[in-house]
C-alpha cells in the first residue's frame, strides 16, 4: 500500500508540474455547471470530435488519392482502390465518410439547442454567428469532399454549382477563378486544394469559437433557475469526454467495417448514368431549385434571408427570459425555418430526378409557415415564470442505480476490460489472416467496450465522492 | 405506397439469414450505447458536487489500484487496436497510377506523317517509363532532315524528353539539328540520342515507333 501511494504520488507531482509549465492551470481550474452535462449539450463536443476524426483519416486518404481525371476517371479509381484493396481503406473512407455527415447532423442539433434555449443571449452573440460561420464552411467543405469521389453524384454537384456560380454576375470571372477552364482535370485537384484550405480555414474557426466559449463559460440555465453546484472539469469532466470519444470512434469504426462507404456509378464521358442526388444537407437547397425558379434565387438568395435572420436574431430577440416559451419572435421563427427546412428535404428526397411543380411547393411552404407559425404562437402565449426551486433529493435517498453500479464499480469495469480483449483478440487473429473486414468490425467492438471500461473506471476513480 | 412496400420487403431481406451478422453487429451497437445512455442518465442525475460522500469514497478506495490498471489497460489497448491497423494500411496500401493496368495497354497514336513537316518535332507522353514501370513519361518525335535521316537511315526517330542529367524537358532545335537542353545546355544527337556535349552523361532512351500504311505513327515502346 505504501509503495503503490508514493508511487501515485509521484506521477500526480508530474501531472501538476506539467499543468503548471505549460500554462493550462487555467483551464483545470475550469468548473463545469451541472446543467451542462445533459446530453442535449454535448452535440457540440461531439461535432468537434468529428472534425478531429475527419483530419485525421483525410490525411491518410491524401497520401492514396490521385487528384486527376485523364481519360479513365483515375480519381474514381483511386476511390475504388482505396476502399476495396488497400488494408483498413473501408474504415478510414468509411469514418471520414460517416464522420461528415455526423459533424453536419449534430452541428445542426447543437445550433438548435443554442437557438431554443436563447444561449445567444448577452454576452454570447458573437459566439453564436462565428458558431453559424463554422456550420456553413462545413457544408462547404463536405461539398468540395464528396465531389472528389467522381461518381454520378459528384458530377451531377459539381455541374450545378457550376451553372449556379456561372449564373451570378460577373460569374464568368468567378467561374475561371473556381474552376480553371472547367475540365474535370482542373476542376478535381482544384477542388482537392479547397477542400483541405477550407477545412483548414475551419480549424481556426472553431479555435475561435472554442476560445470564446472559454472566455464567457458555458450559459446558465435556460429557465432561470438558481445557480446551481458546479463540478472540476479536470479530471471528472475530461475524462467523461475521453470515454464518450472513444465510445463514438468505437461506434464508427464498427458500423463502417458492417456498412462499407457507397461509392456510386463510375462517371466516363458518354456513358448513360442515373441522375446522382445530393447529400441530405443539401437536398432542401436542391428541391428550391427543382422547382424551376432562377437557380440564383433559389440555390443563393433564398437561404441566405432564412439564414440572415437567424444570425440577426439575437438583436432582434427581446430577451426578456431566455425560456423558448417566452421568446415569441424567435421560436415561432425557429419553428417555421425548420418545418420549411424537412418539409423541402422530404419533397426533394421523394422526388428523386423530377422536377417539382412550383405551385405545389409553394402552397406547401405557405400551408407549412401557417401550421408552424399557429404551434409557435400558442406556446408561447403563455410567459412561463422563471424556475426559483430545485428538485433535490434529501441527502439520504440516493439513486439505486448509480449505488449499485458505485458498489460493483470494481467488477463490472473488469469485466468490460476482459470482454474487449477477448473481442481484440479474436480481432488479432482475424488481422493476421488478412481478413480485414471482421477484424476492423471486432476491434471496433472492442474499442466501444473499452471505452465504456474506461468511463466506469473513471467514476469509481475520481466521481465516487460526488455521487449521493 | 410503392416506397413502403420497398421499405417492407428491405426490412424483410435486412432480417434473412445471411444479413444475420450485420443485424447482429447493429443489435450490439444499439445496445451498448443504449444501456451506456441509460447508465450516463442517472450519472449525471445524482451529481452533488457540494455533497462529498464518504461513504462511497469507502465503497471504492479498497480497489483504487485496480481501477487504476482497468484506466491504463483500456489505453493501452485501445492504442494498440489503433496502431495495429494503421500501420498494416501504412506498410501494404498502395497507389493506382495512370489508371490503366499492363493487359490493356494499346500503343499511342503519335501524328500522322502528313502532319509533321522535315526539320520538326512533335511531343507527346507514353504510358511507361524507360524501367517498364507504369507511369506519364513525355517523348518528342522528330522528322530528321535528309542528312541527317541518311546518317541515321530512317526519316522519323523518338526519343524520351526527359533530360539525363537531371530532367529538364529537351527539345529539337531545327538551326542547329540538335536535341538541347535548355537547363544546362546539354546538346544531343538527334540520329542516335547520344551525347554531343555538356553535363549529361547518359544518351536518351529511344522510342520504337510504327508507321502503318495510313502514315499513321505509333508509338511502340521502348527500344
Amino acid at each position: 500500500m505504501q509503495k503503490a501511494g508514493s508511487e501515485e504520488s509521484c506521477i500526480k507531482k508530474f501531472v501538476r508540474w506539467l499543468i503548471d509549465r505549460t500554462g493550462a492551470s487555467d483551464f483545470t481550474k475550469t468548473i463545469i455547471p451541472r446543467h451542462a452535462l445533459h446530453p442535449m449539450y454535448s452535440f457540440g463536443g461531439l461535432a468537434s470530435l468529428m472534425f478531429f476524426l475527419l483530419a485525421f483519416t483525410g490525411i491518410i486518404q491524401l497520401m492514396f488519392y490521385v487528384p486527376a481525371f485523364g481519360e479513365e476517371n483515375i480519381a474514381y479509381e483511386s476511390v475504388r482502390h482505396f476502399t476495396e484493396s488497400v488494408p483498413y481503406g473501408f474504415v478510414v473512407r468509411g469514418i471520414h465518410s460517416y464522420a461528415a455527415t455526423l459533424m453536419i447532423l449534430l452541428s445542426m442539433l447543437h445550433f438548435l439547442r443554442v437557438y431554443f434555449t436563447g444561449a445567444y443571449a448577452k454576452p454570447r452573440e458573437l459566439t453564436y454567428v462565428v458558431g453559424i460561420v463554422a456550420g456553413l464552411l462545413s457544408i462547404a467543405s463536405a461539398f468540395l469532399g464528396y465531389s472528389l469521389r467522381m461518381d454520378h453524384i459528384s458530377v451531377e454537384a459539381i455541374r450545378i454549382g457550376q451553372s449556379l456560380i456561372l449564373q451570378l454576375p460577373g460569374g464568368e470571372w468567378l467561374y475561371s477563378l473556381i474552376f480553371g477552364s472547367g475540365s474535370f482535370d482542373e476542376v478535381i485537384p482544384r477542388f482537392l486544394a479547397f477542400h483541405i484550405g477550407v477545412a483548414g480555414l475551419l480549424a481556426i474557426i472553431l479555435l475561435l469559437h472554442f476560445y470564446m466559449i472559454h472566455a464567457h463559460h458555458i450559459s446558465p440555465p435556460y429557465d432561470d433557475s438558481e445557480s446551481e453546484p458546479t463540478i472540476p472539469f479536470y479530471p471528472n469532466f475530461l475524462l467523461t469526454e475521453l470515454a464518450v470519444a472513444v465510445v463514438a470512434i468505437g461506434a464508427l469504426v464498427t458500423f463502417s467495417a458492417v456498412f462499407p462507404p457507397e461509392l456510386g456509378f463510375k462517371f466516363v464521358f458518354g456513358k448513360e448514368l442515373p441522375v446522382g442526388q445530393p447529400e441530405w444537407y443539401l437536398m432542401a437547397m436542391y428541391a428550391l431549385i427543382k422547382t424551376g425558379i432562377d437557380p440564383v434565387l433559389a440555390g443563393i438568395v433564398i437561404p441566405s434571408i432564412g439564414l440572415l435572420i437567424l444570425v440577426i436574431m439575437p438583436w432582434v430577440d427581446p430577451l426578456h427570459s431566455r425560456h423558448p416559451m417566452n421568446r415569441r419572435i424567435a421560436t415561432t421563427y425557429g419553428l417555421i425555418f425548420v418545418g420549411e427546412y424537412i418539409m423541402l428535404f422530404l419533397y426533394g428526397q421523394l422526388t428523386p430526378g423530377e422536377q417539382i411543380p412550383l405551385l405545389n411547393a409553394l402552397l406547401l411552404a405557405i400551408a407549412v409557415a401557417l401550421v408552424m407559425g399557429y404551434v409557435g404562437f400558442r406556446l408561447t402565449s403563455k410567459p412561463v415564470p422563471p424556475k426559483k426551486t430545485q428538485k433535490q433529493r434529501s441527502d439520504g435517498a440516493s439513486s439505486y442505480a448509480v449505488r449499485v453500479l458505485l458498489r460493483n464499480v470494481w467488477w463490472i469495469a473488469g469485466l468490460l476490460l476482459i470482454s474487449a480483449f477477448v473481442l481484440c483478440g479474436l480481432g488479432v487473429l482475424n488481422h493476421l489472416s488478412e481478413n480485414y473486414y471482421d477484424a476492423a468490425m471486432l476491434f471496433g467492438s472492442s474499442i466501444i467496450l473499452m471505452g465504456w471500461s474506461l468511463f466506469v473506471a473513471k467514476i469509481g476513480l475520481v466521481d465516487a465522492k460526488y455521487l449521493t | 405506397m410503392n416506397t413502403i412496400g420497398q421499405s417492407f420487403a428491405n426490412l424483410i431481406s435486412a432480417a434473412s439469414l445471411t444479413n444475420l451478422k450485420d443485424l447482429g453487429v447493429v443489435l450490439f451497437l444499439v445496445l451498448v450505447i443504449g444501456v451506456g445512455t441509460i447508465i450516463y442518465y442517472f450519472y449525471i442525475k445524482s451529481f452533488r458536487p457540494k455533497h462529498n460522500n464518504p461513504e462511497n469514497n469507502k465503497r471504492t478506495i479498497n480497489r483504487r489500484n485496480f481501477l487504476v490498471g482497468v484506466f491504463v489497460l483500456a489505453l493501452s489497448g485501445l492504442i494498440a487496436q489503433f496502431l495495429l491497423p494503421l500501420l498494416e494500411l501504412l506498410k501494404k496500401g498502395t497507389v493506382i497510377t495512370g489508371g490503366i493496368s499492363p493487359g490493356q495497354e494499346t500503343p499511342p497514336k503519335i501524328a500522322n506523317v502528313a502532319d509533321v513537316p522535315p526539320d520538326s518535332q512533335v511531343s507527346f507522353v507514353l504510358r511507361r517509363n524507360p524501367d517498364g514501370s507504369p507511369g506519364q513519361h513525355p517523348a518528342i518525335l522528330i522528322h530528321l532532315p535528309k542528312d541527317k535521316a541518311a546518317v541515321a537511315g530512317k526519316e522519323f526517330v523518338a526519343y524520351s524528353a526527359i533530360c539525363t542529367h537531371l530532367g529538364c524537358i529537351v527539345g529539337y532545335k531545327s538551326e542547329e539539328d540538335m536535341i538541347f537542353c535548355p537547363c544546362h545546355a546539354g546538346y544531343f544527337d538527334p540520329t542516335n540520342g547520344k551525347v554531343i556535349s555538356g553535363p549529361p552523361k547518359k544518351p536518351l532512351p529511344e522510342v520504337k515507333l510504327r508507321i502503318d500504311e495510313n502514315g499513321d505513327i505509333y508509338a511502340e515502346g521502348w527500344v
